[in-house]
C-alpha cells in the first residue's frame, strides 16, 4: 500500500502539468479548476490499481483526465458545487505579461467554443500528440481523429471570421 | 487565431506549466480527504439551518416561560427547549467527527473502525431524534396553545381542528423523518464506499 502511494505520488508530480492544462481547457474558473483538478486525482488515485502499466501512464492519465472532464461538467451542469479545497493553485499567467494574458484568454475563447469531445480532440493535438495517440487515447479510429480535427479546423477557421 | 497559432502560444503555457510544481507528497493524498469531506458538507449545511431556527423557537419558548403556568406546561416548556437546544448540537457533532476522521495519516483499518464507530454514533443520534421529535410534536402543541391563545390545552375540550392538525402533523414528520433518516444513510454509505476504494 505505502509503495503503492509513493508510486502514484510520484506519477503525479512528474504530469501535474497535464492535469493543470486538462482543466484549463474545461474549468469556467478558478475554483472550479480547483475542484476539477481534485476530482481528476482522485479518479487517477481510484482507477491506479487497475492501471498495472497495460499503456502507457500518459495514455492513462489523459483518458481518465479528459474523462473525468466531460463527467464533471455534465454533472456541474445539473448541479453546481464548490469545494473548499485548501491547495495554492498556479497562476501561470504573469500579471505584467498581459500580451500573452490577452493571447491566452483569446486561446480559451476559441476553444470555448468547442463541444467537450472537441476539447479534448485540440487539447491533445495542441499536447502534440500524433493521431495514432490520439486515437489510443480517445478510443476514436485515427481516420475519424483526422476527419474530426480537420472539422475543428474548420469550425475555428469559421468562428475567427464571425 | 488559428490551430497553429494556437499550437505555438500551447508550447509558451507548456513550458511555463513545467517550470511550476503545484502540488506537493501531502496535497495528493490531502484531496482525496477534501472529497470525503465534501460528502457531509451539504448535511453540515441542513443541520446548522435546522439548527438556527431551533434556536428561535426554543428562545421564543424560554421568553414566554413565565407563561406556562401549571407544572405539567412548565415540564413540556422544558423539555422542548432543551430537545431544541441539545440535538442540533448532537447532530452537528457528530457530523463533525465523521467529517474530522483522517484518511491519509491512519492506516485502513483504523479508519475503517473508526468510521464505523461514528457512524454507527450519527445514525443512533438521528434516531433517537425521530424518536424524540416524535414526542416534541406532543408536546409542544400544549407549549404552543398557551403561549400563543392563552389556552390550557388539558383543561379545554380537543376539537376536531386539532385532531386533524395532529394526524397531519403526524402524517408529516413520519415521512420526512423517513426520508431524513435515509438521507443520513445515503452519505455515510457512500462516505463508506469511498474509503472502500481507497483500500480496493
Amino acid at each position: 500500500m505505502q509503495q503503492q502511494k509513493e508510486d502514484f505520488i510520484q506519477i503525479i508530480k512528474a504530469n501535474e502539468g497535464i492535469i493543470y492544462k486538462i482543466t484549463h481547457i474545461y474549468a469556467k474558473d478558478k475554483e472550479e479548476q480547483k475542484d476539477l483538478y481534485q476530482e481528476i486525482v482522485y479518479q487517477l488515485w481510484k482507477s491506479f490499481p487497475s492501471f498495472r502499466g497495460k499503456s502507457k501512464i500518459s495514455t492513462w492519465l489523459y483518458r481518465v483526465a479528459l474523462n473525468t472532464s466531460i463527467a464533471h461538467l455534465n454533472q456541474s451542469k445539473k448541479s453546481s458545487h464548490t469545494l473548499t479545497s485548501d491547495f495554492k493553485f498556479w497562476n501561470i499567467e504573469d500579471e505584467k505579461d498581459t500580451e500573452f494574458q490577452d493571447r491566452m484568454q483569446l486561446l480559451h475563447d476559441h476553444i470555448n467554443q468547442l463541444n467537450v469531445v472537441e476539447k479534448g480532440l485540440v487539447l491533445l493535438y495542441l499536447e502534440g500528440k500524433t493521431y495514432e495517440e490520439i486515437a489510443v487515447i480517445t478510443g476514436f479510429t485515427t481516420t475519424n481523429v483526422g476527419t474530426r480535427l480537420g472539422r475543428i479546423k474548420q469550425k475555428l477557421k469559421t468562428n475567427i471570421k464571425k | 487565431m488559428d490551430l497553429e497559432e494556437m499550437k505555438t502560444l500551447w508550447t509558451t503555457m507548456s513550458e511555463r506549466v513545467e517550470k511550476l510544481e503545484v502540488l506537493n507528497k501531502q496535497n495528493i493524498m490531502e484531496m482525496t480527504q477534501l472529497k470525503y469531506k465534501n460528502k457531509f458538507s451539504k448535511l453540515r449545511l441542513y443541520e446548522t439551518s435546522g439548527a438556527v431556527i431551533c434556536y428561535v423557537f426554543a428562545l421564543g419558548i424560554l421568553f414566554n416561560i413565565d407563561k406556562l403556568n401549571t407544572w405539567y406546561l412548565m415540564a413540556c416548556g422544558l423539555f422542548c427547549i432543551g430537545f431544541l437546544m441539545i440535538m442540533p448540537i448532537l447532530s452537528l457533532r457528530s457530523i463533525h467527527s465523521l467529517s474530522r476522521i483522517n484518511l491519509s495519516s491512519n492506516s485502513y483499518k483504523d479508519v475503517l473502525i473508526r468510521f464505523e464507530k461514528e457512524k454507527r454514533k450519527t445514525l443512533l443520534i438521528q434516531r433517537v431524534g425521530i424518536f424524540l421529535g416524535v414526542l416534541l410534536m406532543f408536546v409542544s402543541i400544549p407549549v404552543a396553545d398557551m403561549i400563543l391563545n392563552g389556552n390550557n390545552f388539558f383543561e379545554n375540550e380537543i376539537k376536531a381542528p386539532v385532531w386533524y392538525a395532529i394526524i397531519f402533523a403526524s402524517i408529516f414528520l413520519f415521512f420526512a423523518s423517513r426520508w431524513g433518516y435515509g438521507w443520513y444513510k445515503k452519505i455515510t454509505s457512500s462516505a463508506e464506499n469511498l474509503i472502500k476504494d481507497l483500500e480496493n
